[in-house]
């Protein structure tokens, strides 16, 4: 996941509980509905958000948050 | 009629497993129902050649589904007592290509169907590489993909969030394949007969007001109109594919084959054609977004909490004080719930809510004006929740 490499946000929607840090995190890509749930835009992330990405993954208290290489 | 086709001759056993023909009968399988141009019957219609592709090598799980997870359709049942030579055959053909090393057959549990499995794989089960059969719970979303390879796991019978293909190992680690039990059939049929793509037939279950309700081997030249019950008042909508399926009005849908419908992008899912005639169907609809709700596995945010939003909006719909507030909602909560959980039930309630939205339009406006007299939703109910349980 160095830079150059497009990633993109996805959510294991079964792992999700909906604490919505995500969307704080990655306002850009991640939305939360009105229960509470990300609705994620799958368009790779570039370079300037990977870094926000990373940390909506790492701080999602579910671990539901994934950065995928696009393929 | 015929299940399927002319139930053409048992494949040459003997043949099946010797190594020096195995790649090679493997190839030209495929390149067979590529050419018929084969997509799964269970519902989601995934092109089966491509399925079955990506399992060459692996020596996957080959589960065969026949669940007959929707509630109103039979076919898996009727093939398995009318037409178990065709099944076997097939099955046998996909696990010698993929060199499958364990055969499961998912069924139902407690169902007649169960019963006539194991008989027959207590008959036939020698000729196929070793096979069980798994019993599944009868819930609506307990024989999708992922929960049927759950199962066969020593997990439980409930969808899966992959990040890799099942046939990649998404769930447990090791590969699987899943294929309906119909579709198997199919290969069998397309690897004797080799029909071109314009002669492969399809099992539909005719339920509701129809001449004769159902399960019947047609053709792509096949008419709706053929279902209807002559003598009787024109059907008014007919319900295509399952619950998750599509609404379209009969006016419309009289004048399709099964080739114009595929064409106008309708999809046959699992192969449900429910006319409605006489009952209310703003009452058969909220019955079955009631029933979708129910049969979330409630693990997925957007259809455990989106289902039951939906279900309780419809029923608002009627009442003219509620009813603008919940158009609103809908037309704000069926595009998000789409595509956001681990299997696609979501996304089927959301089929059905929006084709009946739109097709029954009108009638909701007689709700909304106090002058639906068709029957009640009690009456309407009867008949789906016995066939759903």
């Amino acid at each position: 996941m160095t830079a150059g490499r497009a990633s993109s946000v996805r959510v294991d929607p079964v792992a999700c509980t909906g604490h919505g840090l995500c969307a704080a995190w990655l306002p850009e890509r991640i939305e939360l509905d009105e229960w509470g749930y990300p609705i994620v835009d799958a368009t790779p992330v570039p370079d300037e958000l990977v870094a926000m990405a990373r940390r909506a993954a790492k701080e999602c208290p579910a671990r539901a948050v994934l950065l995928t290489r696009a393929v | 009629m015929a299940l399927l086709t002319n139930q053409p001759a048992r494949l040459n056993w003997s043949d099946l497993h010797q190594q020096p023909d195995r790649d090679h009968r493997g190839a030209r399988l495929l390149q067979a129902l590529e050419n018929a141009d084969l997509r799964g019957r269970g519902g989601a219609g995934f092109p089966t050649a491509t399925k079955i592709r990506s399992s060459l090598g692996s020596r996957p799980m080959l589960i065969v589904n026949v669940c007959d997870g929707e509630p109103l359709v039979s076919k898996d049942a009727v093939l398995v007592s009318r037409s178990p030579g065709l099944l076997i055959d097939g099955v046998a053909l996909v696990a010698a290509a993929t060199q499958a090393r364990e055969v499961v057959f998912a069924v139902h549990a407690d169902t007649p169907t169960e019963a006539a499995l194991r008989a027959l794989l207590g008959r036939e089960g020698q000729l196929l590489p070793p096979s069980r059969v798994m019993a599944v719970p009868a819930r609506y979303v307990s024989s999708e993909e992922s929960s049927l390879a759950s199962r066969a796991m020593d997990g439980e019978a409930r969808p899966r969030f992959r990040s890799v293909p099942l046939t990649h190992g998404g769930v447990g680690g090791s590969p699987v394949l899943v294929l309906n039990a119909e579709t198997c059939a199919q290969v069998a049929v397309i690897w004797s007969a080799g029909p071109p793509r314009a002669q492969l037939t399809r099992l539909i279950t005719a339920s509701g007001a129809v001449r004769r309700p159902g399960v019947l081997e047609v053709d792509d030249r096949f008419q709706l109109a053929e279902l209807a019950r002559p003598g009787f008042g024109e059907p008014q909508a007919v319900l295509l594919g399952g619950y998750g399926g599509t609404w379209l009005p009969w006016s419309t849908a009289r004048q399709h084959t099964i080739a114009s419908l595929a064409q106008s992008g309708v999809p046959l899912g699992a192969g449900l054609v429910y006319l409605i005639a006489d009952e209310c169907p703003v009452a058969v609809v909220g019955v079955i977004l009631r029933y979708l709700a129910a049969e979330s596995a409630g693990q997925c945010g957007p259809c455990m909490f989106g289902l039951p939003a939906v279900a309780t909006d419809w029923v608002q719909l009627l009442d003219p004080a509620k009813a603008a507030a919940a158009r609103q909602r809908l037309a704000r909560r069926l595009p998000v719930i789409s595509g956001r959980g681990a299997c696609r039930h979501p996304d089927g309630a959301v089929r059905q809510a929006a084709s009946a939205l739109s097709v029954f339009a009108r009638h909701i406006d007689f709700h909304l004006s106090g002058q639906c007299v068709r029957p009640s939703v009690a009456a309407a109910a009867a008949p789906f929740l016995a066939g759903a349980w």
